[in-house]
């Protein structure tokens, strides 16, 4: 792993203390805790916008915080992207303006393309010469995104930027962060309190409460690790695909390759060949040990159990299939029933109608 | 009447003037900075707001007066003094309607949310940029609003006045003062058509003001 953001501070409001060692690596990073537990406050020590009591700050081998060395780099020269869970967009400015605002600021050397690629890339042709107040919640979350990568940072934080968004713009924007953290290669820091989003998104995540750092690993340790299982809704969690439509399958479904496998949905805006994102709960997915005969159920997927955790219930099956991993809830009583173990065949039987396309037109 | 109108939109004018940079300076400092003796800040600027005017006046005499060191210094530097002049007429004017200036601008700018200037430093804005292009912009109605506010302050000063710069007619005698003279003469016609001039003044002043607070909730902005 390459180090992306090096970090050990402390920082304490009346009662509260955020005390924080940890280091970030390159891709996706998440920060999943519940509300109050200083992950706001993180996002803006590292940004410059509040200053640690005490500790020390590393960006990309840059140290930009360090109380005993008395450093203290100005928010506008670490060169750190933030997207707030509001927007926070100029309101006296237009869409133009707005991305302009921080592209004009930056260096032609540091610009990967120019304003109109970013314009494109978030879909903004529409309503680019549009005020920002009249915009709608998804608009404006794609505008702040747009402008912040419009700066071209080296780290973009996003702080709970899907919280207040419909399910389409969630999985547009869901799919551009992917797209973006892996084709410009820029590294970002996720705050959410979604495990969906989490898994979907995070090559890792580091669990914090209370101002500490609990646990930290791969996304999927949000299903089964106890220390977050008393605030984690875990009735809601859904599975949030990304794969290519192939065409319509009749006037009500299409089908959705994903890996090897091809999924039936219900009809997607997009057209052939084009990336889309859907979305499946957990708790919608049957699983079976033989294959099912006459069913209505358009989705049956054979896949192999990665694992299983037994910890709580529901219980959570991550279920390999052609290389990606889906994972389903059960009751415990139905794992036991079933006798299923890690490495196991089974069938996954998923209604075209469980799977809900999250496009954007 | 119109050499009296004209020194009393003079004397408005440069009080105003002198109030701006400060009163955004310091409505800065108090609204948007978390600084340290705040409420000492906020008493003191506020302190003409509750004195008499009379006192306030008392003061500036103090310090611009003939053996006062701004008034000795104003004798070295133009060899002229202060007090009595319509230079003393402005600074009571500037004294007195500085906190309604200052309070309206705190206001405005504590009305411009933290997470817009945040944006706008990530962006790789400095402080000033970040002031002029986003603060600004922002407040700009609550800021126009407070200077008028200041303005027809001014423009109706009496108290503090009166102390530092007399009533010389032609000299320091503004609008208030004449009205008052007037009155003390018998002269009530006289009085009457300064006083429908003033009144006309603060009302138009005070509309454009209501105005730009309409319009700038309405945008939302300060």
């Amino acid at each position: 792993m390459t180090v992306s953001i090096q970090l050990n501070v402390t920082k304490k409001y009346g009662d509260f203390e955020l005390a924080i060692q940890t280091v970030i690596g390159n891709g996706i990073t998440g920060i999943f805790g519940p509300s109050a537990s200083g992950k706001s406050t993180l996002l803006n020590c590292i940004a410059g916008f509040e200053d640690p009591d005490a500790g020390q700050i590393t960006l990309n081998s840059k140290t930009v915080f360090s109380s005993s060395s008395k450093i203290n780099i100005s928010p506008e020269k670490r060169r750190v992207g933030y997207v707030h869970q509001h927007s926070a967009l100029f309101p006296h400015l237009t869409v133009r303006q707005n991305l302009e605002f921080g592209y004009n600021l930056t260096e032609k050397y540091r610009r990967v393309g120019n304003l109109e690629d970013v314009v494109h890339l978030l879909q903004l042709e529409q309503i680019i010469e549009r005020g920002v107040t009249n915009l709608s919640g998804g608009e404006r979350q794609r505008v702040a995104l747009a402008r912040s990568l419009a700066a071209y940072p080296d780290v973009l934080l996003l702080d709970e930027p899907l919280a207040s968004l419909d399910l389409p713009f969630r999985g547009f924007i869901l799919g551009k962060l992917r797209e973006v953290s892996r084709g410009w290669n820029l590294d970002m820091v996720y705050v959410s309190h979604s495990v969906s989003e989490m898994i979907a998104l995070a090559d890792s995540v580091i669990v914090i409460r209370n101002g500490m750092k609990i646990v930290e690993g791969n996304a999927s340790l949000l299903l089964n690790n106890s220390s977050v299982a008393d605030y984690v809704d875990y009735g809601s969690f859904e599975n949030i695909l990304q794969g290519v439509v192939d065409g319509s399958v009749d006037e009500n479904l299409s089908a959705l390759t994903i890996g090897d496998v091809r999924l039936i949905t219900p009809k997607l805006a997009s057209e052939k060949g084009k990336q889309a994102t859907v979305s499946i709960k957990a708790s919608d997915i049957i699983v079976s040990k033989y294959l099912p005969a006459a069913i209505s159920a358009r989705n049956i997927l054979k896949a192999n159990i990665a694992s299983i955790n037994h910890s709580e219930n529901p219980t959570f099956i991550d279920c390999e299939i052609g290389g990606w991993v889906l994972t389903a809830a059960l009751t415990r009583q139905s794992v036991v029933d079933l006798g299923l173990r890690t490495d196991d065949e089974v069938y996954l039987i998923i209604k075209a109608t469980s799977v809900i396309p999250m496009e954007l037109y | 009447m119109f050499d009296l109108i004209l020194l009393s939109l003079q004397v408005a004018v440069i009080a105003t003037l002198i109030n701006i940079p400060i009163a955004i300076y310091v409505g800065w400092l108090i609204g948007r900075r978390n600084i340290k003796g705040k409420l000492i800040l906020e008493t003191l600027i506020s302190l003409p707001l509750a004195l008499p005017p009379v006192v306030t006046g008392y003061f500036l005499l103090i310090l611009v007066g003939r053996e006062a060191p701004l008034g000795q210094l104003s004798r070295f530097i133009f060899g002229a003094d202060i007090v009595f002049t319509w230079v003393a007429s402005a600074i009571a004017a500037s004294v007195v309607s500085f906190p309604l200036m200052v309070r309206a601008i705190i206001v405005a700018m504590q009305g411009v949310d933290t997470t817009l200037e945040r944006s706008a430093r990530s962006l790789g804005a400095g402080p000033l940029r970040t002031f002029f292009k986003i603060t600004m912009p922002l407040c700009y109605n609550g800021l126009v609003a407070g200077v008028l506010l200041g303005f027809v302050r001014a423009i109706g000063e009496f108290g503090a006045t009166i102390v530092v710069a007399g009533n010389i007619p032609g000299r320091t005698q503004t609008i208030p003062l004449a009205i008052y003279s007037k009155v003390q003469l018998g002269k009530d016609s006289e009085a009457l058509n300064l006083i429908l001039v003033s009144t006309l003044m603060a009302i138009m002043t005070l509309i454009v003001h209501h105005w730009l607070i309409i319009r700038g909730s309405k945008k939302g902005t300060g």
